[in-house]
């Protein structure tokens, strides 16, 4: 709190002090952030030494976590995450659940109502169809790996983090915690000291991967936290498609996820990653991902954002090398009282490179819809460019969204524009539909698929064809029949 | 008059016109076709002076006087005056506020200004709204087009350089865009006037035409030149 | 003062652009020199009275606002005579002036305020501005080098129909606070700041927009040179039972050898609004563009002035306030010395 002595209106008193120095220097809160986060419990160092030894890790990695797990409880409660109250971390209770199934590489192996669950999901139709690999994350574990001999030909590697770790020790030294260190914030740290699952991709040199690669992540019970960490590193002039999809049933209490994605992209390399999430109604869902682009390369971030109460997802790109690219296309859905709080992060380290961020949101219901956005050009980064496009599209008033770019200058020869608007549902529109037959519903859907029509084009076809019927059933019966 | 003498000219370290000479005389129409890619815009802005289009080999002269170094604004100055295919878009600019600057750059007094303009505009059939809006911002083809056409009126250039000008334009457009030329030409003025379509040729009649094929001109006539690649197209001289 | 390493890992969230500290250092060391003599001379209008009392705008929680209360300034009521141009001289030759400033317009013609600051000790100023129901009006702020000082502007409109227009040039590092609150009205804002030598310039905008059919379409434009910092930032708000609303916060910045930080936050609480929407860019002037230009018989640096005026006077309606602030902004253009 500010505390100030008051001085007497008449005059000066020049040996009185102005009491300046008594003024407690503190970060004025946003404007929009009337509460703050409260953490609980605790994470004991003995959780985070099990784990590391029930895994087999070498000491680097429990080292690693330990420094983690001390960084975590020092760091400052990050207060730019509005609207989460309270995380109690004894309640996230089996932080750590290992699901009582064995790994398996084939299908028909793992255990029937585990099966039941994926064939649900569609899982081994996409798998069969479509996808070169594919991992199931159950809960903390990677519980199904096939990795089709396609892959195995080109020499890529595809395989749970915990093996890379022990299998590939001085490949994945090299770059784990390195494109995301655990100090950059406090959940950053929470999850280093307690990650497992998630998957590492490794794509060797000029290999081009033709088919997209899959990890596909599961929340199967109660009160939980995932903490899954995946590490995709695409060698000089090699191209991969990532997809990680995210579900969960409906659960009755809260659960927490932290993933981390780190994606290391050498020269002239190309990595796409395609998140498409639907997770439950009461997941908290905080995504960390971020990417280093060296000469060449580039970065595509693709989110199709429909459940979870609460997400944080703000993919990053730092562009280190001279003419490396990205682009983030981020689409989501907040009905009800949901927040999606979502953005982009680009740094511009290096001449001649661009960016190009594309969001678009659709709030209805009382949901929020908050993008944050992040754009550096770092001096010395000539003649690079950067071009980003937000639109919000509010279905009623109960309804809000904000917008809070951040566009950071710092080299005069750059060309950078950020433009957003908020636009509600447009009356006339809804009239000229209806008029050539529409019913009302079907009029307001209509619109609401032409407004995303451009990110539905970018996410993989069985994708978009998710995301449109989500976007059908949530928003099918809105407004009405007319 | 305008002399373009054995001029190449590169882009990039690309030669994309090889010694191309030709003269247009006061009072004269000389056209310019060739298929896409073959140089004629290129060629334009090299005798505009872009400084990304160089001319590396031969000269310009306009009345006599080689103004192949001078900056664009000083051949301007001169009289010359460049029809953009493509005019860029110029955000904050609007063309009043440009028609003021050029004539006030020129010594004339702003005075009066957007009256003038005001009245050429309906001329031209352009709308009011797009004079307070930045330059070519959102405007059509044809309102690009209406636009160039409303500063060439008021600039009354001494010898044009016209690239494609009647691209996008209505036939009452391509009308007003006929009459000009011919009442212009009429005045003593020099036009050279690149064309993709023989449209404009219905109503204009040139002294001369000019076929470039990448970069060199392949083909040198009158009308009949204009007949044939209408028939035929470029094939015979590709 | 530093600017580097200002990012806090992921957090996109910086607060101060002006370290706060340094800023509590001058106003003690300026406030052991003394109150600043010379004070306030006005031609072109009359001070009217001077009144111990004094108001704050909602909002004024930043820490130099803070100071700004502490500092316990005398609030001088200008009368703004006939004339078009006021012109009001502020003398900081030494320490400190804290400064509030009350201007009442007698009508709703064009008015430009001129204010110039001579001296080079802190000043703590905050101006509003009281008028009749239509407003037109010009604020021209000069500041030399000298100590890191402090601006606060006010504006009301409840029932009003306002276009303004400031034109702030400074050599030294400056905080400016703006608030604006429109209800069921109509205000248009148009702000140019110009950073020069080396300073930094850090401009924070609070805007409401509640009410009835509000309109209130902000634009900045941030000229840094001679190695400047521009910071132009803000929130403007669409209030939850505001209908109808119209808001456009818009940014544009020029560097000319300068740093250029902009964060143009929009928050709309509610669906019922007719336009919200905000944009940052910055300006280039591309080599087409020029030659276009060109083209036309301007030579490089008469182009340059043109598209920089014309930038000027983007988001401004008023005839009137349009060519002052091209006219003020040219001269300023041709002082600094335009590339080209």
């Amino acid at each position: 709190m500010k505390r100030f002595r008051e001085r007497g209106t008449t005059g000066w008193c020049e040996d009185m002090s102005l009491g300046i120095e008594n003024i407690t220097l503190e970060e004025i809160p946003e404007v929009s952030y009337k509460h703050r986060l409260e953490i609980t419990g605790r994470v004991s160092r003995s959780l985070v030494e099990e784990i590391s030894r029930v895994k087999k890790e070498p000491e680097w990695m429990r080292n690693l976590r330990l420094r983690a797990l001390e960084f975590f409880e020092k760091a400052r409660t990050p207060q730019w995450i509005p609207f989460i109250e309270k995380i109690d971390l004894d309640e996230i209770t089996s932080l750590y659940v290992k699901p009582d199934v064995e790994k398996t590489e084939k299908w028909e192996d793992l255990p029937e109502e585990v099966r039941k669950i994926y064939e649900k999901l569609k899982l081994p139709e996409s798998y069969a169809r479509y996808l070169a690999g594919l991992t199931s994350v159950l809960d903390s574990e990677s519980v199904f790996v096939g990795v089709k001999e396609y892959l195995r030909s080109l020499g890529v590697v595809m395989i749970p983090m915990e093996e890379a770790v022990v299998k590939y020790p001085n490949l994945v030294r090299e770059y784990f915690s390195r494109v995301f260190p655990y100090t950059d914030h406090k959940f950053a740290a929470l999850h280093y000291a307690l990650w497992s699952g998630g998957v590492f991709v490794y794509v060797p040199k000029n290999v081009r991967v033709a088919y997209p690669v899959e990890a596909f992540f599961f929340v199967g019970r109660e009160m939980e936290g995932q903490f899954e960490h995946s590490l995709i590193v695409a060698d000089e002039g090699s191209e991969i498609v990532f997809i990680e999809g995210c579900s969960a049933p409906r659960l009755r209490k809260e659960s927490f996820h932290d993933g981390m994605v780190e994606i290391y992209a050498h020269k002239a390399s190309k990595v796409s990653f395609v998140t498409v999430q639907n997770w439950s109604r009461n997941i908290v869902n905080f995504n960390n991902k971020r990417a280093i682009a060296e000469e060449g390369a580039t970065v595509d971030w693709v989110e199709g954002s429909i459940g979870s109460k609460f997400t944080v997802t703000y993919p990053s790109t730092i562009l280190r090398g001279e003419g490396s690219s990205t682009t983030s296309t981020v689409m989501s859905i907040s009905r009800g009282g949901v927040v999606k709080d979502t953005g982009s992060k680009v740094i511009h380290a290096a001449p001649r490179t661009t960016s190009r961020v594309t969001s678009k949101s659709i709030v209805a219901d009382g949901g929020v819809s908050i993008y944050r956005g992040l754009v550096q050009v770092n001096k010395g980064s000539k003649g690079s460019a950067s071009y980003v496009e937000c639109e919000s599209l509010i279905l009623d008033e109960k309804s809000q969204s904000h917008t809070y770019p951040i566009v950071h200058l710092l080299e005069d020869d750059a060309s950078v524009g950020h433009e957003a608007s908020t636009v509600k549902l447009d009356e006339d529109q809804v009239f000229y539909l209806m008029s050539r037959g529409l019913r009302r519903n079907e009029a307001v859907s209509t619109i609401i698929h032409g407004f995303i029509r451009d990110v539905l084009k970018k996410l993989p076809f069985e994708f978009a064809v998710m995301m449109s019927r989500v976007l059908d059933a949530e928003f099918g019966e809105y407004g009405g029949v007319g | 008059m305008l002399e373009v003498d054995n001029v190449s000219v590169e882009v990039n370290g690309v030669t994309v016109v090889r010694r191309v000479s030709l003269r247009v005389r006061r009072g004269e129409i000389v056209v310019l076709m060739g298929p896409n890619g073959s140089g004629k815009t290129s060629l334009a802005y090299a005798i505009m002076g872009h400084p990304s289009y160089r001319v590396v080999e031969g000269r310009i002269l306009l009345e006599g006087e080689d103004v192949t170094k001078l900056p664009p604004h000083e051949k301007a100055r001169r009289g010359l005056f460049l029809f953009f295919q493509n005019p860029v878009e110029v955000r904050g600019v609007n063309l009043l506020d440009l028609i003021k600057a050029v004539f006030e750059a020129g010594g004339v007094s702003g005075a009066g200004v957007e009256k003038l303009v005001l009245e050429t505009a309906d001329k031209v059939g352009l709308k009011k709204t797009l004079l307070t809006r930045g330059l070519n911002e959102g405007f059509s083809g044809g309102e690009k087009k209406r636009s160039e056409l409303l500063q060439a009126i008021l600039l009354k250039p001494r010898c044009l350089i016209m690239d494609e000008p009647d691209s996008g334009l209505d036939v009452e457009g391509v009308r007003l865009l006929a009459d000009f030329i011919r009442e212009r030409a009429g005045e003593g003025a020099c036009i050279l006037l690149i064309t993709h379509y023989p449209n404009l040729l219905n109503y204009v009649t040139p002294s001369k035409v000019l076929v470039l094929v990448k970069g060199v001109v392949k083909a040198e006539g009158g009308m009949e030149l204009v007949e044939k690649i209408s028939r035929e197209g470029y094939n015979g001289l590709v | 003062m530093s600017n580097e390493g200002v990012l806090v890992g992921d957090s996109p969230t910086i607060k101060h652009y002006i370290e706060p500290r340094e800023y509590l250092n001058h106003v003690e060391e300026s406030r052991r020199e003394g109150l600043a003599g010379g004070g306030v001379s006005v031609t072109g209008g009359v001070v009217s009275g001077e009144v111990a009392s004094s108001w704050y705008s909602a909002g004024c929680s930043s820490l130099y606002c803070q100071v700004h209360k502490i500092l316990n300034p005398k609030t001088l009521v200008i009368d703004v005579g006939s004339d078009t141009y006021t012109r009001v001289d502020v003398n900081v030759w030494k320490g400190l002036l804290p400064l509030n400033l009350e201007l009442n317009l007698p009508d709703s013609s064009l008015r430009v305020i001129d204010f110039n600051v001579k001296g080079s000790g802190l000043l703590s100023a905050w101006v509003r501005v009281r008028g009749g129901s239509r407003r037109r009006l010009v604020l021209k702020f000069n500041l030399p080098k000298g100590r890191a000082s402090y601006i606060g502007v006010s504006e009301e409109c409840g029932g009003c129909l306002g276009e303004r227009a400031v034109i702030l040039e400074s050599s030294r590092t400056l905080r400016v606070e703006e608030f604006i609150r429109v209800e069921s009205s109509s205000f248009k804002g148009k702000n140019i700041v110009i950073a020069e030598d080396g300073s930094i310039l850090d401009w924070e905008t609070r805007g409401v927009a509640g009410g009835d059919s509000p309109l209130l379409h902000l634009h900045g434009l941030a000229v840094s040179v001679g190695g400047s910092t521009t910071a132009l930032r803000g929130v403007v708000a669409v209030d939850k039972h505001s209908r109808r609303g119209s808001i456009v916060y818009g940014l544009d910045s020029i560097q000319l050898n300068g740093r250029s930080l902009m964060q143009p936050k929009l928050e709309v609480y509610t669906g019922e609004v007719e336009e919200a929407r905000h944009y940052a860019r910055n300006v280039r002037f591309t080599a087409d563009q020029i030659f276009y230009l060109s083209s036309r018989g301007l030579s490089t640096r008469e182009a340059y002035v043109l598209l920089l005026t014309g930038l000027a006077k983007t988001g401004v309606e008023d005839p009137g306030i349009s060519f002052l602030l091209e006219d003020v902004f040219r001269q300023v253009l041709l002082k600094l010395g335009l590339p080209g």
